[in-house]
């Protein structure tokens, strides 16, 4: 058990070393870093105090876009290329399991998502408390001058501990997004099907809280029954779509037990679509 | 019949069925979890109606908005919206305001701003029109305050279902109301100065231009009750911007104008460090109208 367990994290390692060292990794992290540190250029709009929720919204967003890209290019282009380049046939001809293999590829592109989504929300958050700092110095300025009302409202302030909590939440999604990838690419024989396919499959679960709205109004039973099947198998990546609740004041915060289903799910699919991807390896001849 | 193992069919039916099934299990399994976690996440989500966007998305941008990016497309439709502002392009720019804060109503700044722009800015534009005489400009301007202005208060009311009780989006709305070259409607600007005075992180002003406006309309009953029960009594005595002193003079004015009996007057004792201000020079409505 421990051999295999040094295996995996072997392959993980190896795994996150190559996918840093591409140039599609470094081409999305500088575009996704350029874009939160470019936030500053939204303060010429004049936003007022809301500045930081625009600036927040922003770098959420692009962490969202550009995550789930690296997610699916990357995994695809990692297990694709050890099999173009014959890598998996050396290493499965070894006493590497395959369970063990799918399980290192997954990992190292684990890590490689903590990184990406690590570095942003640093970033993000670096730079939110920067200019929140500012903004709350001006506005006491203009308080004591007797040109605002009030002090900067407590509501605009940044949870930075929401900004985390986000970020785990969005790793872990990127994670169930590289799992289903590599579930794919298991079976398919190109890596621009896989991609294709992954971002389908994406796509369908970011968009089925529409039919799991839209099932309890269907008055066909078959339809009724296709939608709510839809909802079953797919996973439900709105979940994640929390970010301006967590890092912002609401009304009604998020409650912790939320959070914590959220993540409790996200490991389940994880498991689950590593799983299939073991499954669906097995059968497969190199 | 015997069914050929090895077959393509076979081998991708069976791994397909395995698959469909597995993920069937895990989704009645998840699904307690998915309940806890997106019962939350959606009752703080705003409702989004498809009709209220596809005359003005593509279907790539419903597809963002509907994928998650609601928030990052408000963002940059209101900049778009900066654009039409520039260029003065009012169809536009109003199409950008209602769309930005329908993809995203949770942000303040949409409502308050886009009302600024409705109400105020456009109707400013006719005075940049070339092609109509001062004269024409004026009636155009004049024309346009109370149009837009009734559209403005339109889009706040839609606001304030998104935002109750928000002082921001009830002072603008009184304010707009209050217009003396727009609709200089006094009694429902009296109305959301209550209502803003009242909502909750209010700033102070907010009840001093309630009573301003009451008297302007000649309401000094009405303003010296709401002084003495409900505003004075409820300001924090070490706070300077809540001007307990000014309002303490306005208490004594109103008093001697109103006949107000010494028993029935207040019994609570003026702020400390507070000197008579014998002008009311900060009370000009004081003046005018009638009991």
């Amino acid at each position: 058990m421990s051999s295999s367990l040094q295996q995996i994290g072997q392959i993980g390692r190896l795994t996150f070393l190559e996918a840093v060292r591409q140039r599609f990794f470094n081409f999305l992290v500088l575009l996704a870093l350029a874009l939160i540190g470019g936030a500053g250029f939204f303060r010429q709009f004049d936003f007022g105090p809301q500045e930081l929720a625009f600036t927040a919204n922003f770098g959420l967003g692009s962490m969202v876009f550009f995550g789930a890209i690296l997610a699916v290019v990357v995994t695809a282009q990692l297990f694709f290329s050890e099999i173009e380049n014959r890598t998996a046939l050396t290493l499965l001809a070894k006493p590497v399991r395959r369970w063990s293999f799918i399980a290192g590829k997954l990992l190292g592109v684990a890590l490689l998502m903590l990184v990406f989504v690590a570095l942003l929300t640093a970033l993000l958050g670096g730079y939110l408390w920067w200019r929140q700092g500012q903004l709350i110095a001006i506005r006491h300025q203009l308080f004591l001058a007797g040109r605002a009302t009030t002090e900067f409202p407590d509501y605009l302030r940044v949870h930075f501990d929401g900004l985390a909590v986000n970020a785990l939440l969005q790793w872990l999604k990127f994670v169930v997004l590289a799992a289903i990838t590599m579930v794919v690419a298991s079976f398919s024989n190109t890596n621009m099907y896989t991609v294709a396919v992954s971002f389908f499959i994406y796509l369908i679960c970011q968009l089925q809280y529409i039919a799991r709205d839209a099932w309890a109004n269907v008055e066909s039973p078959v339809l009724q029954n296709l939608i709510w099947l839809l909802g079953v198998v797919f996973p439900n990546f709105q979940l994640y779509s929390v970010g301006e609740m967590l890092v912002f004041t609401t009304k009604t915060p998020v409650p912790a037990g939320a959070v914590l289903a959220a993540i409790g799910y996200s490991v389940v699919y994880i498991l689950v679509f590593y799983a299939l991807a073991v499954f669906s390896f097995l059968s497969r001849e190199i | 019949m015997t069914i050929d193992r090895t077959s393509w069919w076979w081998r991708r039916g069976r791994a397909g069925l395995v698959i469909f099934a597995s993920l069937f299990a895990a989704g009645i399994a998840a699904e307690p979890l998915q309940n806890a976690a997106w019962k939350e996440v959606r009752a703080r989500q705003p409702e989004l109606k498809l009709q209220d966007l596809s005359d003005n998305l593509s279907q790539g941008m419903l597809l963002g908005v509907f994928g998650g990016f609601r928030a990052v497309l408000a963002d940059f439709v209101w900049l778009q919206g900066y654009h039409y502002w520039e260029q003065r392009d009012r169809p536009d720019l109003e199409a950008m305001i209602y769309l930005a804060s329908t993809l995203d109503p949770r942000l303040v700044t949409f409502w308050d701003d886009g009302s600024h722009e409705i109400a105020y800015d456009i109707p400013a534009w006719a005075y940049r029109d070339a092609t109509l005489t001062p004269a024409q400009q004026q009636a155009a301007y004049a024309q346009g305050k109370i149009l837009f202005g009734q559209r403005a208060i339109g889009f706040l009311e839609r606001g304030l279902q998104f935002h109750p009780g928000n002082y921001q989006l009830l002072m603008d709305e009184a304010l707009i109301y209050q217009d003396e070259n727009g609709l200089h409607d006094l009694p429902h600007a009296a109305e959301k100065w209550r209502e803003a005075a009242t909502a909750a992180d209010s700033p102070f002003f907010a009840g001093r231009l309630y009573i301003r406006l009451l008297l302007q309309m000649g309401k000094k009953r009405e303003a010296y009750d709401y002084l003495h029960n409900k505003l004075y009594p409820t300001l924090p005595a070490d706070a300077g911007d809540a001007q307990k002193g000014v309002l303490w003079d306005w208490m004594v004015a109103l008093e001697q104008v109103l006949k107000i009996p010494h028993d029935d007057r207040p019994q609570y004792a003026p702020p400390p460090g507070w000197k008579p201000d014998p002008d009311l020079d900060n009370l000009p409505e004081l003046s005018g109208g009638s009991p």
